[in-house]
């Protein structure tokens, strides 16, 4: 069974592009361990010798584009600059090489 | 010369005979929303009613007749929050397909319904716009997702409402509610302009109070979509065709024993269901109680795998950058991680952080891909009770709606109270839930739940226990006031 540490939860917040407090890493260590010990149950099921009864097909189609106004997505945009949008900078170039 | 009881089959006779206008209907209706919006909170927004696209009398099967959308499905340049912060400023760019196939049937939009923050949740309480109220008693839960849709529907203010399901969104609070609440076979309504929490799962299905007309939207949803690959190619079928008071000769229903059996289901639940079983026996059909004992004890793991990993994939695209809210921060990365923690709730969070551990690398084998094979260890399992049965019935909820504030400290508990409805969706399987009862003020639920592809022969079967019983005639009294 997967015990979860803190170190688990706070790297699962990287990946998920997440900021937890403390607390809410205490809350969320308590909550998903749980969830989980309920969930290992899955490794209790054996599965069957028979096939799988359900096959997923890929469904293809013209490729061809069907235009959408820019305009209209790009008023979306929290931030736009003429048909562009607009993202701060990627490289924090003031912290130095 | 309105009512608020009024079903959406009594409205087209009224509006086809002339005998009242659809403009008045959308008025009445509009009227009533904007009088009990407010204490109901089921609607996030209203539309100005100038805003309502002007009606064209004969434009088909629901010329005239209104409803809401929940907030999760595309109206073209109205909002679409999915009930979070993260959308609270987007406006759709587009029709859902399911929208704009009402639309072409002549219904009309008043509004979008509040719901759990992406349709993660089974008591509207997660709505970012706050909780909404079951008609019946205001200090309890319509159920959720489709909170709103519900609750406004029950309430008479709106003859239909479409909600989404993805294990129980729309069955769940329709039994909370005293509806008709139907998920449709996977596939069968494009998905297409439905803001994605769980793609293999994930289906629009409409609200009502009475079995005909929840067949009748149905019907205008259905069809073969080009914009959704998931869509089945199956012509747009008319369920309403058929439809009698009687049981179709030689009905064979399959009553899930478990339901039964199991001790986390409400006695009075119970006692409704099995009145509802003795009902269907005297109506003709024959009776077979039939355990499903990998469904019961693995429906709800595998669904709590499977959508939080779908979940975790599908909510990565909220970052602040192409649209939705954005919270500015002087890095890209930072910009990100704030716009999400700021703007996701706590639910949304933490599925988001259980789908990224069952799909890490060292858990997916042991999470992710068991879940799939055990998912089609259900589905064989309901193969082959579909081989002795034609449709299998189970309580649709364990319990009587949730007290307002009493669900949202145990995560666990109240994901267990959908382990009758979480199933079949994992198989893509059709099912229905009506009112089979009442207790202590609160109606109670039960569903059929078939082979795929089976709806209309579910609503032949709903539609004659309906005619059978007066449950769809009872409203909540409070809500009865221009009667």
């Amino acid at each position: 069974m997967a015990q979860l540490q803190r170190s688990d939860i706070m790297k699962l917040a990287e990946l998920s592009c997440l900021k937890l407090s403390d607390q809410e890493i205490d809350t969320l260590l308590t909550d998903l361990q749980k969830l989980i010990s309920y969930v290992d149950q899955l490794s209790d099921a054996h599965a069957t010798a028979q096939a799988p009864t359900h096959k997923a097909t890929n469904v293809m189609r013209p490729d061809h584009i069907e235009p959408f106004p820019a305009d209209v997505v790009l008023a979306q945009a929290p931030e736009r600059f003429e048909h562009y949008f607009v993202v701060p900078k990627v490289l924090d170039t003031t912290k130095g090489s | 010369m309105l009512n608020p009881k009024f079903t959406i089959r009594t409205l087209q006779d009224l509006i086809r005979t002339k005998r009242i206008s659809a403009d008045e209907v959308i008025t009445y209706y509009h009227t009533r929303l904007e009088r009990h919006t407010q204490t109901l909170n089921c609607a996030i927004e209203l539309f100005d009613r100038t805003s309502l696209a002007p009606h064209t009398p004969q434009a088909g099967a629901l010329a005239g007749i209104p409803g809401l959308i929940k907030d999760n499905i595309c109206q073209n340049a109205r909002g679409a929050s999915a009930g979070s912060l993260m959308l609270k400023n987007y406006k759709a760019t587009y029709d859902a397909t399911v929208v704009s196939r009402l639309k072409n049937a002549g219904a009309v939009s008043l509004g979008r319904a509040n719901m759990d923050e992406f349709g993660m949740g089974s008591s509207g309480e997660h709505s970012a716009y706050g909780p909404t109220k079951n008609p019946w008693n205001l200090a309890y839960s319509p159920g959720g997702s489709s909170s709103g849709s519900a609750a406004a529907v029950a309430a008479g203010l709106v003859p239909w409402a479409l909600g989404t399901e993805t294990g129980g969104s729309v069955r769940q609070p329709a039994a909370f509610c005293g509806l008709v609440g139907l998920y449709p076979t996977y596939g069968r309504f494009s998905r297409s302009g439905l803001i994605a929490f769980c793609s293999s799962f994930d289906q629009a299905g409409p609200l009502t109070k009475t079995v005909y007309d929840n067949a009748l939207i149905a019907s205008q949803l259905s069809g073969k979509d080009p914009k959704d690959a998931t869509s089945l190619a199956l012509d747009p079928q008319d369920f309403t065709a058929g439809l009698a008071p009687t049981l179709p000769a030689g009905t064979r229903i399959g009553v899930l024993k478990e339901s039964l059996e199991s001790d986390g289901v409400d006695e009075r639940i119970k006692k409704s269901f099995q009145e509802a079983i003795a009902s269907l026996e005297k109506m003709g059909a024959t009776i077979e109680y039939i355990s499903m004992p990998l469904l019961m004890q693995y429906g709800i793991s595998v669904y709590f795998v499977l959508s939080r990993a779908e979940a975790a994939s599908n909510l990565s695209r909220y970052d602040g950058t192409l649209y939705g809210t954005r919270i500015p921060e002087h890095t890209l990365k930072d910009m990100y991680i704030t716009t999400r923690h700021d703007s996701f709730g706590k639910e949304v969070q933490r599925r988001i952080m259980m789908g990224n551990f069952v799909l890490s690398a060292g858990y997916k084998d042991a999470y992710y891909t068991k879940a799939q094979e055990v998912r089609d260890m259900i589905r064989a399992e309901y193969n082959e009770a579909f081989k002795r049965v034609d449709a299998l019935i189970s309580p649709t909820t364990a319990t009587l709606p949730f007290k307002l504030g009493d669900t949202v400290h145990d995560p666990l508990a109240v994901y267990m109270a959908d382990c009758f409805t979480v199933p079949n969706c994992i198989t893509g399987l059709p099912a229905i839930s009506i009112p089979c009862g009442f207790s202590d003020g609160f109606p109670i639920g039960f569903q059929f739940m078939g082979p795929a592809y089976s709806e209309a022969h579910l609503y032949k079967l709903a539609y004659a226990f309906e005619q059978a019983h007066d449950y769809h005639t009872q409203y909540p009294a409070a809500f009865m006031d221009d009667l």
